[in-house]
């Protein structure tokens, strides 16, 4: 009779500790997962920087030849990792940096096989100092943040920051 | 017989917990080779992503417009075959570049065949270097301002789309809980906006 009770008792034991390792192998699984949307996150956020570097820095440096009009959201809707979702008016009405700032793209989704992951984007522009600080004041440089995100993660995946200058 | 049965008994528990520490550790370590195979991937594919991206972001700087992409080819699957564009370095000279894709190997997964392709990249005709044998999907489109496919024109294009499927170095496919890793984004090379003049002493 002790000696069933003590396997038992280190029956019970050894359950606990794989428990124990189950809920690690739960975590990494979900790390993993994560991983990859980032990596994903990473790409959607480089290709919604390369729009926005096409715009003038702002109206007083615009390039005579340059035309807004030729320059839509519709280039976003055409690319196949990301689609166009509920975008904004201010998006499509952009014709300048800071036209961009405060847009919510609320769906820009990005082709896995079979399967399209929805992203958030999240778009802000200020001006910067010389030690790449924001400032309320006009200056030379201004800064592009990208954010991406995904609903399954509270805080954004990725986030790509550019400066720009006239 | 008491003493015979309770000893019986803790036999077959410890019997039990022997065979559970073992399933245990073996899951333990399919989890640690798990983990190191799509680090490793991932690796791989932002380190090609990172090459990518700066060939294309510098395609055709001060190229005259029709020469700025040669050749461009997609095979039976889609995928692209080859691609040729070229640019003018720091020292003054014209870089030809070339992505070729080529079959490096298969694996079986539910029934089907997959072809492995390697990318390499050459220089003026050179080997370069590329990607890993390990990509399950390459393509490179390139499309006009609109977003449309162009096929005939090249200098028509204005954004070049990439994309590509790196699966995971080494292990069975079936058995790993994540098997490839997708990248993708869609570049706009300075050097294809129409309003950026171009070089004609070329």
């Amino acid at each position: 009779m002790p000696n069933t009770l003590v396997a038992i008792l280190a029956l019970v034991g050894s359950m606990l500790l794989v428990l124990g390792q189950q809920q690690v192998l739960e975590r990494d699984r979900a790390d993993m997962i994560k991983g990859e949307f980032e990596i994903m996150a990473g790409g959607i956020a480089l290709q919604v920087m390369e729009h926005i570097a096409m715009f003038p820095f702002d109206e007083a440096t615009a390039d005579a030849e340059f035309d807004p009009e030729t320059f839509s959201v519709n280039d976003m809707a055409a690319l196949p990792f990301v689609q166009q979702g509920s975008v904004p008016m201010d998006f499509d009405d952009a014709r300048y940096l800071e036209d961009f700032a405060e847009v919510h793209i609320d769906t820009l989704e990005f082709q896995v096989g079979e399967m399209r992951l929805p992203f958030f984007v999240d778009l802000e522009v200020y001006y910067i100092d010389d030690n790449k600080v924001p400032v309320e004041f006009r200056t030379d440089t201004k800064e592009v943040r990208v954010s991406v995100g995904h609903q399954r993660y509270p805080i954004a995946l990725v986030r790509l920051q550019r400066s720009f200058s006239p | 017989m008491l003493f015979n049965l309770d000893n019986l008994a803790a036999t077959l528990i410890g019997g039990v917990l022997v065979l559970i520490l073992i399933v245990t550790q073996f899951r333990a370590q399919q989890a640690n080779t798990d983990r190191a195979a799509l680090y490793t991937a991932k690796v791989q594919t932002l380190a090609f992503a990172d090459v990518l991206v700066r060939d294309f972001s510098n395609l055709g700087v001060e190229m005259p417009r029709d020469r700025r992409i040669g050749r461009h080819s997609v095979n039976q699957d889609g995928l692209t075959d080859t691609l040729r564009f070229s640019r003018v370095d720091t020292s003054g000279d014209t870089l030809n570049i070339e992505y070729r894709l080529v079959a490096a190997g298969s694996f079986v997964h539910e029934d089907s065949t997959t072809v492995l392709y390697q990318i390499e990249r050459y220089e003026n005709g050179e080997y370069t270097g590329g990607s890993t044998p390990t990509m399950r999907s390459f393509t490179i489109e390139l499309l006009d301002e609109g977003g449309g496919p162009v096929t005939v024109d090249l200098r028509q294009v204005r954004q070049v789309r990439i994309g590509f499927v790196n699966m995971l170095p080494y292990g069975d496919p079936d058995e790993h809980y994540i098997s490839a890793t997708y990248w993708g984004t869609t570049l706009r090379p300075r050097s294809l906006n129409p309003h950026i003049p171009e070089n004609t002493e070329l």
